[in-house]
């Protein structure tokens, strides 16, 4: 993201771009709520499908270099691109859950973890993808230079992001209320009950993981082309942290949660990068999340809005066992 | 091979070395009402558990209308029409109580996730007609006016009346109860089988229940199978299996129990 000096701190330009991350980030937690709300399925490594849909999204940009900003073929390739990352990140979640929902327990979380570390390490690895430096996303729809231009650039993309995640958010608040969501929610409730009354829970928790991630992937998309250049460090494990503390905090269930949540984690993480608390609390910041993650985890709140504790996640999952 | 509705033979379930379920024949026609008895440790549990595919029988043949279900997994016993309710209460707790019921139709709502997004006419005619059965099913079991009520903040009973009605969203042809009396007073115990027969009569659903208060088995039988140490020791109309000798010292042995 661009480097802005003092006097542009609270100006609407900043503004802009706080609320672009607050899209960006509420994008990624309620598609992990889906999951882990909704689903009671416990993913630590949602940052790998994120990182998943930026690289398809970049990657196909990429090949897309000489195509002129704003043109219509930008459009389409800017389009095709949300396409392109939402079925790469929604492949890898069928990847990763296909062979880990099958089992009860923690395999999962497990397989997640280890999940968005290889992504990174192979992104590292690859190339084509930029190694461990940067891939640069050329522009396909505006190419900000001028003040004035990154001003309407960032004005542009928040009504994108803002429409994403209106999208994100109506698509799971329709398949929560529904048949299926009803499926979904049961088997966090109880699995072996759910599979009594007809529901093949394996099914479902794929279906759910599986949208998770392509959702995860849309954001990708949009982050890649905000940015304009991602690089691994981009998508490491803190990032899952942060996604996962935003789901925490908003509420497990709770998609209205999840995007005030998101709002105040981000708003206060640009307060403190900004340095009006001062410098002391800026080099924290990383391992606040961290903290905070822990915190909240340990008091087993009911977060801001919803009615379900996390640890009655770890119950449940303790419970498990026979019919009974 | 017998037509019968619902059809167990020499089913055996055996943990390590304990015979939990040895050589079990059942059997439930249409529009019977059946009793499994025994005491605890008896088998009953198990028994439900290798019928429905939550356990994996060791050997034996469960028939669903002639065919054998046993391998399949439990979501598909559950849809070809073996409803049951658990000895210890399995509600989605945080769901309200018309969800808890709605759950089990899913696999009849006849739309896919897009419709769902998409909130097609035919997402709405079917969650309309769901919604219609359900609330049908509580008002069955009592429970209309809790509908939006969580379903762990109702009273035991109602839990327990709960899941018959979640069960019976399933349209089942056989509905198994295990201990669905239990905890209940003598008045509750009453309008339990009045349901029962209910259940039987007007929906024509058979049910197998396990029951430890003789005399609610005993009123609401046609016939009584029962267990000790996993095997059956007797089967028979309510009288011949009172009667029994070798049920009376294995089950109804303690006089307190009999002379109830
Ligand atoms: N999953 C299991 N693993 C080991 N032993 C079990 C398991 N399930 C049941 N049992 C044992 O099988 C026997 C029968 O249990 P159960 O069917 O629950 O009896 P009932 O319902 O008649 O009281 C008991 O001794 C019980 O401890
Ligand atoms: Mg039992």
């Amino acid at each position: 993201m661009w480097t802005l000096a003092a006097e542009f701190q609270f100006s609407w330009l900043w503004v802009a771009e706080v609320l672009v991350g607050v899209a960006l980030y509420a994008m990624l937690a309620a598609s992990l709520n889906l999951v882990t709300g909704f689903g009671g399925m416990f993913s630590l490594g949602h940052h790998g499908f994120f990182a998943v849909g930026a690289y398809a999204a970049g990657w196909m940009a990429s090949l897309a270099a000489s195509v002129e900003p704003g043109s219509a073929a930008g459009w389409a390739v800017f389009a095709a691109s949300a396409v392109f990352a939402v079925a790469a990140s929604a492949a890898a979640g069928l990847l990763v859950g296909l062979p880990c929902l099958r089992l009860r327990g923690d395999y999962l979380a497990i397989a997640t973890l280890a999940f968005g570390e290889i992504v990174r390490i192979v992104i590292q690895n690859t190339p084509a993808l930029g190694g461990s430096l940067e891939l640069n996303v050329p522009r396909l729809v505006m190419r900000p230079r001028g003040l004035a231009e990154v001003e309407s650039f960032r004005e542009l993309f928040l009504v994108v992001g803002v429409a994403a995640l209106a999208v994100v958010l109506v698509v799971i608040r329709n398949i929560v209320r529904s048949a299926h969501g009803r499926a979904v929610v049961s088997v966090r409730e109880d699995e072996i009950a759910s599979e009594l009354l007809g529901v093949p829970t394996t099914r479902y928790k794929v279906r759910a993981f599986v949208l998770g991630a392509a959702f995860a992937g849309l954001a990708g998309w949009y982050y890649a082309h905000y940015t304009g250049s991602i690089a691994p460090a981009n998508f490491d494990m803190l990032v899952g942290i942060k996604i996962l503390l935003i789901v925490v905090l908003g509420g497990l269930g709770s998609l209205t949660g999840t995007v005030l949540a998101a709002a105040v984690l981000v708003g206060l993480e640009r307060l403190l990068q900004s340095g009006v608390f001062g410098e002391d609390l800026k080099r924290w910041m990383q391992v606040e999340y961290a903290l905070i993650l822990i915190l909240v985890m340990l008091l087993r709140p009911h977060g801001l809005l919803g009615r379900f504790e996390l640890g009655d996640l770890f119950r449940r999952r303790a419970r498990g066992g026979r019919a009974a | 091979m017998s037509d019968a509705l619902l059809e167990a033979r020499a089913l055996c379930k055996h943990f390590g070395g304990l015979r939990a379920v040895h050589g079990v024949d059942l059997c439930v026609d249409r529009g019977e009402i059946v009793a499994l008895i025994g005491p605890n440790g008896a088998g009953k549990t198990t028994c439900f558990n290798c019928i429905t595919g939550a356990d994996v029988a060791t050997a034996g043949d469960v028939r669903l209308g002639g065919t054998s279900v046993v391998g399949w997994p439990a979501w598909r016993v559950a849809q070809a029409g073996v409803g049951r309710t658990f000895q210890n209460i399995r509600l989605f707790k945080e769901m309200t109580v018309l969800d808890n019921v709605r759950t089990p139709a899913a696999f009849r709502a006849g739309y896919g996730l897009l419709a769902a997004v998409l909130r097609t006419r035919a997402y709405r005619a079917s969650e309309a007609r769901t919604e219609a059965r359900a609330r049908e099913l509580l008002a069955l079991v009592e429970l209309e006016d809790a509908a939006g009520a969580r379903a762990r903040e109702l009273p035991y009973g109602d839990q327990r009346r709960l899941e018959v009605a979640r069960a019976l969203m399933l349209e089942p042809r056989v509905l198994l109860l295990d201990e669905p009396a239990a905890g209940m007073n003598p008045s509750e115990k009453g309008e339990l089988a009045e349901l029962v027969r209910r259940i039987r009569d007007e929906r024509g659903v058979a049910v197998l229940l396990i029951e430890h208060d003789m005399k609610f088995v005993m009123g609401l039988s046609e016939r009584i199978y029962v267990l000790d140490h996993g095997e059956p020791i007797a089967c028979g109309t309510p009288s011949e299996v009172r009667a029994d000798p070798r049920v009376v010292e294995a089950y109804l042995g303690a006089p307190a129990e009999g002379a109830r």
